[in-house]
């Protein structure tokens, strides 16, 4: 049984990354999870450095921490379960919805549940990281590094997708996500755009008739585009320029040091786009 | 297209590595001066009990302490010299000397390095819980017995100081604010120190017991001969030493695994106690492993990352170089109160109460392997100990699943016996017990489809019953004899099957 998975903690992306969702549940008609995990990063406020053992010090600690531990466990899952209680009910009724609640972190839930997933939705960065300054949340780079299924990270209001761009550079990786974004049921009927960077102008034509070449059969149409310079923010300045939703790459790693490239760009790119980014590997 | 800046490095530190490093800061670098300061008379006084000079504990408690904290599976648990480990090297130590030790020490480390590879972390499982009590337990009363000479044929002066030692470390924490702030064994060190210059008291002191170390540690080969000899000599006592190191270790590991409710990865522990053995031995450190003492203080002084662990060993080497003469002072009475209080904290006085509650055979195990370890002074023999027993125990369980029923049809004058339940050597007796010999029938069916066959034994208890129904004229069939023996093939793969699980336990 394969679901959309959509990643909710009660962050800033949260709406977004809920009503996409929704969105892609409705046009592919696929169930729709919102999974929320409760993750124990507790540390002991209670400062006791006597640095003395006694008898049964274990047992006496273990209930210690366990006694810290609980009541703010319990907490997380009552705010979680109110969470997804609210955003079940704004479901249209004609759309698949369950909820699910997991303990510990994300990355690890996530891990577990990779086979049930179609597509998963996270918000750029979550609770955990709220506080610090980073542009991406910590377990959203893991995520997108090690998890294997499609991933859309949204990075903004949520705002209904009316065009695409796909980053294309004739890869094998790029053409299975040309493959994967013209033939998806759930995109539907949006303007597609496919942009290659290249300093070569004759090479980067070529490269884009590949392309048309690619979507032929499927019967629909790609618009292309072919810019010379610095790939990432070519991409972003046209993405700006059309005012374009949503911008697609694939990336099918092999390897771990693929893996980190992949991150590293993809990081760089999330952190200058202004558009929700859609990870095909 | 894609070109990669210094910047990026910082991703190829995984988030979980990140978190168990950087996830707790604060906390970590408190416990960590903690942790040193305690492991500072237990490195000592575990030195002693080899036979070593405290410096040969000291330096091994900062390279373990170092190494680990990269290369282990388990967060903020502490290794360093241990009494377990120490036990277990007095004789070669006493017989061939202290090069002998560190090349033992290395071996240790690549046999651990071996057992981690081959992912032999998991045959931990075959310890149970009974034991791994006793194993503590155990522990405790070594190190407490160990530090009997220290308390005999002395002067009333050392009683007096370790009792005020003990009292100080339990009692001190319930000062109001300080109590707390400061940790106790460290004022009872201080406390006892100051009495012993100031009244001048003449007894034994840390200085008396052999070389602190003044400098660093440096890397050097042990001084020994490169031959079979050798090898003959070290073996036997580093796979006492990586057996136990260990047990111990992954003991250790589940404790703050429990006490933490995070996992911790066992093999890569195997593979880092090894790699940290292998260091020690040739920075001039003795064989060791994961402390139970330690990680408890360390995670109740707030200690929950990686970092704990390598301060408490940085810490510990700067104190040490610096303040050796300091040290040296340190009368032992001290550091008797410190390991009595470290002997009391690892015994796990839960079990005692619980063993009104137990079965029997559970405190059996548990005491036999107390019993056997306390004997021998060596933990590997109480476990191999404990492991055997409970495994007779279980088989013993085990055989009382087998029952059967008979039939008998007067117009074809056939006796059947039904058997069902699990037939092993440990019931093939009872099983050959069922049949009646005695009775004249002319025809006898054994039906074994709801009976499990599981080892040679049980083959021949049926081959008997056979025979012995021939030789007395009667005719023997033997059905679903198929379905009974299928496992002694071995093909356990099968047994994952829910249907299959059932066929195996007679189908009730």
């Amino acid at each position: 049984m394969e679901n959309i998975y959509s990643c909710v903690d009660g962050s800033k992306f949260t709406d977004s990354v809920c009503k996409y969702g929704i969105f892609f549940a409705k046009e592919a008609k696929i169930p729709l999870v919102f999974l929320n995990t409760v993750e124990h990063r507790h540390i002991s406020k209670k400062q006791d450095f006597s640095g003395n053992i006694g008898l049964g010090a274990r047992d006496d600690l273990l209930e210690e921490l366990s006694k810290e531990e609980e009541s703010e466990s319990k907490s997380a899952i009552a705010k979680g379960k109110a969470l997804l209680q609210s955003l079940k009910e704004k479901v249209d009724p004609n759309i698949s919805v369950s909820t699910k609640q997991r303990h510990g972190t994300l990355y690890e839930n996530l891990t577990d549940l990779e086979n049930e997933i179609r597509l998963l939705i996270i918000g750029l960065k979550g609770e955990d990281s709220q506080q610090n300054n980073l542009a991406i949340g910590e377990q959203v780079e893991t995520i997108i590094r090690s998890l294997h299924v499609p991933t859309l990270l949204v990075n903004s209001e949520y705002k209904k997708i009316a065009s695409v761009l796909i980053a294309y550079d004739g890869s094998t990786s790029s053409k299975k996500a040309l493959k994967m974004v013209a033939e998806s049921p759930m995109l539907g009927d949006i303007t597609r755009y496919v942009i290659n960077v290249n300093k070569d102008a004759e090479k980067s034509k070529l490269i884009l008739d590949q392309a048309q070449e690619i979507v032929k059969d499927s019967k629909i149409d790609i618009e292309t585009v072919s810019r010379s310079g610095d790939a990432l923010e070519e991409i972003t300045r046209f993405q700006l320029e059309k005012n374009i939703d949503l911008i697609a790459m694939g990336a099918f790693s092999h390897n771990k040091l693929r893996d980190v490239l992949f991150g590293s760009f993809t990081s760089k790119m999330l952190a200058k786009a202004k558009a929700s980014l859609l990870l095909l590997r | 297209m894609i070109t990669i800046n210094s910047k990026q490095g910082v991703f190829l530190l995984n988030l979980w590595t990140k978190q168990e490093w950087f996830g707790n800061i604060r906390g970590d670098a408190i416990s960590g001066i903690i942790v040193a300061l305690a492991l500072i008379p237990e490195a000592i006084a575990f030195s002693i009990i080899a036979g070593v000079d405290p410096k040969v504990g000291l330096y091994a408690s900062f390279s373990m302490a170092v190494v680990i904290a990269f290369t282990g599976g388990r967060p903020a648990m502490i290794s360093a010299a241990t009494g377990a480990m120490a036990l277990l090297m007095v004789t070669l130590i006493a017989n061939h000397g202290l090069e002998y030790l560190l090349a033992a020490t290395i071996l240790t480390g690549i046999l651990q390095l071996i057992a981690g590879y081959f992912k032999l972390g998991s045959l931990m499982s075959f310890v149970p819980r009974a034991v791994v009590v006793g194993f503590v337990n155990a522990l405790a009363i070594l190190i407490f017995m160990a530090q009997l000479p220290e308390l005999t044929n002395v002067t009333w002066h050392v009683y007096a100081l370790t009792a005020l030692g003990l009292a100080i470390i339990y009692l001190f924490p319930y000062i109001p604010k300080i109590g707390t702030s400061l940790p106790s064994p460290l004022v009872t060190i201080v406390v006892i120190t100051l009495i012993t210059l100031g009244l001048d008291i003449d007894i034994r002191t840390v200085g008396d017991m052999g070389n602190l170390p003044d400098t660093l540690p440096v890397f050097l080969i042990p001084d020994i001969p490169l031959n079979f000899e050798t090898l003959q000599i070290i073996f036997p006592y580093a796979v006492s030493l990586a057996m136990v190191g260990l047990l111990e270790s992954l003991m250790t590991a589940t404790i703050v695994d429990d006490l933490t409710d995070t996992k911790s990865d066992k093999n890569r522990e195997c593979k880092g106690q090894g790699t940290a053995n292998v260091a020690t031995g040739f920075l001039g450190g003795m064989a060791s492993c994961a402390m139970i003492g330690q990680s408890v203080i360390n995670i109740k002084s707030g200690g929950r990352g990686r970092l704990s662990t390598l301060l408490a060993g940085v810490y510990l080497l700067v104190m040490v170089v610096f303040l050796s003469d300091i040290l040296s002072v340190i009368p032992m009475a001290a550091l008797v109160a410190v390991m009595i209080m470290v002997s009391i904290g690892t015994f796990d006085w839960g079990s005692v109460k619980r063993l009104k509650t137990l079965p029997i055979s559970t405190n059996i195990v548990m005491i036999s392997t107390v019993v056997v370890v306390v004997y021998t002074h060596n933990l590997a023999l109480g476990v191999f100990a404990g492991v055997l027993l409970a495994a007779l125990f279980f088989a013993n369980k085990i055989s009382h699943f087998l029952y059967y029923e008979t039939t008998f049809n007067e117009e074809t004058n056939t006796k059947t016996y039904r058997v069902v339940g699990q037939v092993f050597f440990n019931s093939a007796d009872r099983f050959i017990e069922f049949f009646d010999f005695k009775e004249v029938v002319e025809n006898v069916v054994i039906d074994l489809s709801r009976a499990h066959f599981w080892d040679v034994s049980a083959v021949y208890a049926l081959d008997k019953v056979v025979i012995k129904y021939r030789r007395e004229g009667a005719n023997v069939e033997v059905i679903g004899q198929n379905q009974a023996s299928s496992t002694i093939i071995d093909r356990f793969g099968v047994h994952d099957k829910p249907e299959e699980i059932e066929k195996v336990m007679g189908g009730h």
